[in-house]
């Protein structure tokens, strides 16, 4: 998807300005791709990421480089958002996870393969789930996996083979 | 670390990024609008009103004017107060004051060469009834610096003039700049005896002062009545020299007028004498040297003077500093508990998060 938008400048003076547009461009679907694996809920996700988008463009001159890469904060915020939305979500009902897409007749085996996807990344839990969809669907390095979770790139990589093996193993039982 | 790790999950890898997550157009859209315009949001129900609106000088003059108002209700008598009740002594009004201001002791009987019974003085209300007279004394000790013992002298005496009463003995002693001192009698009138010892308290450091009345009632009436004896003897003696009918008579009539009459005068004096002490009090006043010129409060002269302007100045900084350092001691609690509050928040927050990821 192409458009061409031009955001306000807000940014500090004193320090190099974060170019909030370009970051936008470049982790929009990402920022989502992710939210929505770990809500399982396109709706809660279209919510939490406006939402995250949002803190951000608000916080922008809060954003210090030497704390990590522009996408990292960004991700950072939307993890915020999405756990708050997961624990006001707690709080007043269980969590529901979107149901399967339907898959087409003549794509019947690979909607199989799909589907069995989504139910074992349904059983994993959310620390799983999370680092699996900041490495594969948002596309993050596993440095910035790191820096999201605040942990090392050692321990990322670490958490992250786990949760796959875990993904395998649901997905083979 | 490089994909390379996980070859042996290449196929769900492969399957993840197949299966991501695709924004819908629609809200992609919406976002983008959105982003165009700032993410402006609507106002939340209860949030509270932002300070952003609000010019920076409004705060800011609200603490002047509190700063303000404190610092006036605290800012001491002004130094040209005197001023507004009375001029400037000199030293030579004081002196024009030694001598007693002349009492009208009564009026004379010309005819009958006899003076009426001085007036009664009046006192200020007197507990038991309203003849009762009263006598009333202070005295004060003063303390000023050495230099200026001579000069707090004449305003000592100056006092005693600008209260209508004057001086019955003064003596100041020589002063060499490091010592020195003087004691002063003053007779100021009752009525104006507060105004005087004020006046005089803002003469230099008060380090003793003292105030007295005595019941003098019996002393005025037992003049009174010794005078109107007197009187009526001398009224009986003249109307006995007026039927006199021999010399022997006449002579002896006459010379015991001559006693009655001194009788008489000494009966006045001791009745005026009485009145005066009701009419004026006694003010004892010693001047001290103090050795220490920083513990003395400067001899007030009337006028406003840069010096005072500096006093004042200081004063003024002294009672706005003394306000800041309150709103401090009342914010600086306010300040711990809401930053106590903020990183309980946050850490409240983020242990909410875990428990969160930890919980589904």
């Amino acid at each position: 998807m192409t458009s061409t938008l031009t955001l306000p400048l807000t940014a500090s003076r004193s320090r190099p300005a974060l170019d909030f547009e370009a970051l936008y461009r470049s982790a929009r679907d990402d920022i989502f791709a992710y939210v929505a694996t770990l809500l399982r809920d396109r709706a809660s996700a279209e919510d939490v990421t406006a939402a995250a988008f949002e803190r951000a463009y608000r916080r922008q001159k809060a954003y210090e480089p030497s704390r990590g890469s522009e996408r990292a904060w960004l991700f950072g915020i939307a993890r915020h958002a999405a756990l708050d939305e997961i624990r006001r979500r707690s709080r007043h009902a269980t969590l529901t996870a979107d149901p399967p897409d339907r898959a087409s007749p003549d794509v019947a085996g690979a909607a199989v393969d799909r589907a069995a996807l989504h139910a074992a990344l349904a059983t994993l839990a959310v620390r799983d789930r999370e680092v699996i969809a900041l490495r594969y669907h948002a596309g993050l390095t596993t440095a910035e996996v790191a820096d999201v979770l605040g942990t090392t790139p050692t321990n990322a990589g670490t958490l992250l083979h786990r949760a796959m093996t875990k993904l395998r193993e649901a997905m083979n039982a | 670390m490089p994909d390379t790790d996980f070859t042996e999950f290449d196929e769900i890898i492969a399957q993840l990024r197949e299966e991501r997550p695709q924004i819908d157009p629609a809200f992609a859209r919406e976002l983008d609008t959105r982003a165009a315009a700032g993410f402006s949001k609507p106002r939340r129900r209860f949030a509270l009103p932002r300070w952003r609106g609000i010019p920076a000088f409004v705060p800011a003059t609200g603490l002047a004017l509190v700063v303000a108002a404190v610092v006036v209700a605290n800012l001491p008598t002004g130094a040209g107060d005197d001023d507004a009740t009375s001029g400037s002594s000199t030293a030579g009004g004081a002196a024009a004051s030694l001598a007693a201001p002349r009492q009208s002791a009564g009026s004379t009987d010309e005819s009958a060469g006899v003076a009426a019974p001085p007036s009664v003085a009046r006192s200020p209300e007197v507990p038991g009834g309203r003849d009762r007279v009263q006598e009333q004394s202070a005295s004060m000790t003063l303390l000023a610096p050495p230099k200026e013992v001579a000069e707090v002298g004449d305003r000592i005496l100056g006092v005693a003039d600008q209260v209508g009463g004057f001086v019955v003995s003064s003596n100041v002693r020589a002063t060499d700049g490091t010592s020195g001192g003087g004691d002063f009698q003053l007779r100021v009138p009752t009525a104006r005896l507060d105004d005087a010892l004020a006046r005089l308290s803002r003469l230099g450091h008060v380090r003793e002062r003292q105030q007295g009345v005595q019941d003098i009632t019996s002393e005025r009436n037992s003049a009174r009545a010794q005078f109107e004896e007197a009187g009526a003897e001398r009224r009986s003696l003249l109307r006995r020299l007026a039927t006199a009918d021999t010399d022997n008579e006449v002579t002896s009539l006459r010379a015991r007028l001559r006693d009655v009459n001194a009788m008489i005068a000494s009966y006045q004096d001791a009745l005026t004498r009485v009145n005066r002490r009701a009419q004026y009090a006694a003010v004892s006043v010693s001047l001290l040297a103090q050795p220490k010129q920083g513990a003395v409060t400067p001899p007030d002269d009337g006028n406003w003077t840069p010096g005072d302007a500096a006093r004042d100045a200081l004063r003024v900084l002294e009672v706005a500093a003394g306000v800041l350092l309150l709103i401090v001691a009342v914010l600086a609690p306010l300040a711990l508990l809401g930053g106590a509050a903020v990183a309980g928040r946050r850490f409240s927050g983020r242990r909410g998060r875990e428990r969160a990821l930890d919980a589904i």
